[in-house]
This record gives C-alpha cells, structure tokens and sequence, in this order.
C-alpha cells in the first residue's frame, strides 16, 4: 500500500461524523417496515385466495375428467367401417327370406347369446345343433341372416352375440370396456366370416 | 418472536446507524439523500433476515447489501430531486470545516467512477477488507475485484492530484 493509499484509506476514516440514529430515522424505519409487513400479508392473502380459487375450480374439472374416461374410450372401439344397416342388400345372402332356418335358431329378440368360436370363424353354433334335433347345423352351410326385432339387419354368420368377455378385437387401449348391448356393429368388426365361404 | 426480533435489531441499528451511514454514504458518491435510502433499504431487507444472521454477523449480511443495492441503483438514470425543510449541515467550526472540506473533495472524486470500482475501493480502504473479502462481497473473482480496486484507485489518484494542483 503506498502513500496515496493509505492517504484514501485515512480519508475515508477521518470523514465519517456521528450521526445517532435519531427519531426521525427511527419513525421512518418503521414506517418502512410496517409498510413490508402489510406488504407481505397482502401478497399471502392474496396467494390464499387465488390458492382456494384454483382448488375450487381444479377439483370439479379433475372430477369431471375423471368421469369422462371411460366414456372416450367406448367410442374409440365403436369405429364401424360401415353399418350393416345402412346397406342391406349389399350381401345377397343376407336376405331373411333366404333361409328360413335362420329365424329358428335366432331367439325372438334376435340376440343369440354364446361364444365365439376360436379364431373367429363361427362354425358349428351350439344353439342351432339343439333346435334340429342334433342335425347338421345349417348355419355353417354359408351365412345366413337375420332380422332383430328394431328391424335392423344383421349377418347371421356372425351372430349377435352378446361377448361375456373382452374379445381380442378390442383394441387393448380400453381393456376395460364391455359391451353390455347388443352393437349392430360387430358383423362389421369381424370381416374374417365374411370372406370364409 | 416479533419483541425478541425488534430488540435486537434496533440495537443493531442503534449502536451501528453512524458507520453504516457514511459506508452507504461513501458508497452513493457523497449522495446523502441516496445513502440514506440505501441504508433504510439494507436494513428493510436485515430485519427481514434478522433471525437467521443476528447471532453470525448482521454487519457484514448488510455490507453485502448495500454494495449489491448501491451498484444496482447506480444503473437507474434519474434521482429525483426531493424538497427538504432542512438545510445543508454547515460547519461549526475551523476542523469541522476541515473535515467537511476533505469529506466534500473524496466524495466528489469517489463520484466519478463507475458503482462498482467505487464499491471495490470503499471496501478495500474504508472497511479495510481483503481482495478475497471484496471480491465475496461484490460476487465477483478475486481477479475482477483487483481489478476493479486498482482501476479506482489510479482513476482517484487523478482525480484527488487534479483537485491538489494549485491553478496557474
């Protein structure tokens, strides 16, 4: 440190006066730290209130997507390529008239309920085996047809069956989901029948 | 809590008002007014910390403060002026006036340099701290407060030379 540094530093020493810390200093402290203190309990009663506000708004919308979850996902699996109803005589065997045998073995609602065979194919109904007295089913002879009761049409080599578990054919987004009625969809949803002679 | 806490703190301030006062003073180039609210500023934010530093060191929390709060208002372009019933202090007598003299040529010199060489010379010389200190103070490397410190002085050796020189 040379002379003119130690000549600053004993300047800056030697300039310093007391000044107490008087009233005025002191009423004006306070005011500033009253002014800090309603400050900070504006700023947390205004977090509270926008705390509570985004609790009451948050949890309605949480509960209501919550609701919607499952709805979302019927409607992704309910994505026919076209409605067996919308064309009927598009498949010239799907006339009721046709077979006669069709109406015997559908019920009067025209809901069959059973399983779908492995792989899809409906062979052999067991439904249709006991109503003819255990002969040959005529179902498995080609596709037959039916009318439901609402009048809709609907293929009768893929029944209208009722599935009592998750088929594999729904996606596997929504394994949860059970058709609990009858979709006049499925015919559509299972092609593989139609192709098989 | 809120009794402990302003016991404390109005003792602190009480007992350090004087010095922290021509630190900030030092630190605003002479500016008394801008000291002064720098101060209350400092000690705004102590008493908010005033829990935590009261039993490590409430002085050197404030220092850093202020030198933090002195550069940052230095970069605000305009002070306004404020209307005061009271007037310049004035001096008593012959070493008053001295001192005042003296007082009124470093704070003029101190005024030319930028905040921050300033910051870095009131703390190497008036709080007589070391570079590593300043430099902790300041939130810079020792390098850069070296820096700043050397630049300031060579730049108040100028400034304080110049005023000494008797005019021809």
């Amino acid at each position: 440190m040379d002379e003119f540094e130690q000549e600053l530093a004993r300047m800056m020493r030697d300039t310093q006066v007391h000044i107490p810390f008087g009233p005025e200093h002191h009423a004006r402290l306070q005011s500033l730290l009253r002014a800090r203190r309603r400050t900070r309990a504006a700023l947390m009663a205004g977090g509270s209130l926008l705390l509570i506000a985004g609790v009451c708004v948050g949890l309605p919308v949480a509960f209501s997507q919550g609701h919607h979850s499952t709805g979302p996902a019927s409607t992704s699996t309910s994505t026919p390529t076209s409605d067996p109803t919308a064309d009927p005589t598009s498949n010239p065997t799907s006339d009721p008239t046709s077979d006669p045998t069709a109406g015997a073995t559908a019920d009067p609602t025209g809901i069959r309920t059973g399983t779908l065979p492995p792989g899809g194919t409906p062979g052999a109904p067991a439904g249709t085996s006991g109503a003819h007295g255990g002969s040959a089913p005529t179902g498995t002879t080609g596709p037959t047809s039916s009318t439901t009761s609402d009048g809709n049409h609907v293929q009768g080599t893929a029944p209208t069956y009722v599935p009592t578990t998750s088929p594999s054919w729904i996606p596997a987004a929504d394994p949860t989901h059970v058709p609990t009625t009858t979709p006049t969809w499925i015919p559509t949803a299972t092609p593989t029948p139609l192709r098989t002679p | 809590m809120r009794q402990s806490r302003a016991d404390g703190f109005d003792e602190f301030v009480e007992a350090r008002w004087s010095a922290l006062f021509h630190l900030a003073r030092l630190l605003t180039g002479g500016d008394r007014h801008r000291a002064e609210d720098l101060l209350q500023e400092g000690l705004l934010k102590l008493w908010s910390a005033w829990p935590r530093v009261a039993d490590e060191a409430p002085e050197a929390y404030l220092r850093q403060i202020l030198v933090r709060a002195a550069a940052r208002s230095a970069r605000r372009r305009w002070w306004g002026e404020r209307p005061t019933g009271e007037l310049p202090e004035t001096a008593g007598s012959q070493d008053l006036a001295a001192v005042v003299e003296e007082r009124t040529r470093l704070e003029s010199a101190l005024a030319l340099l930028p905040a921050r060489q300033r910051a870095a010379v009131v703390l190497r010389y008036y709080q007589d701290l070391p570079e590593a200190q300043v430099a902790k103070v300041m939130g810079c490397p020792v390098g850069t407060a070296r820096s700043l410190t050397a630049r300031g002085v060579a730049r108040l050796r100028e400034a304080l030379t110049e005023v000494d020189e008797p005019v021809r």
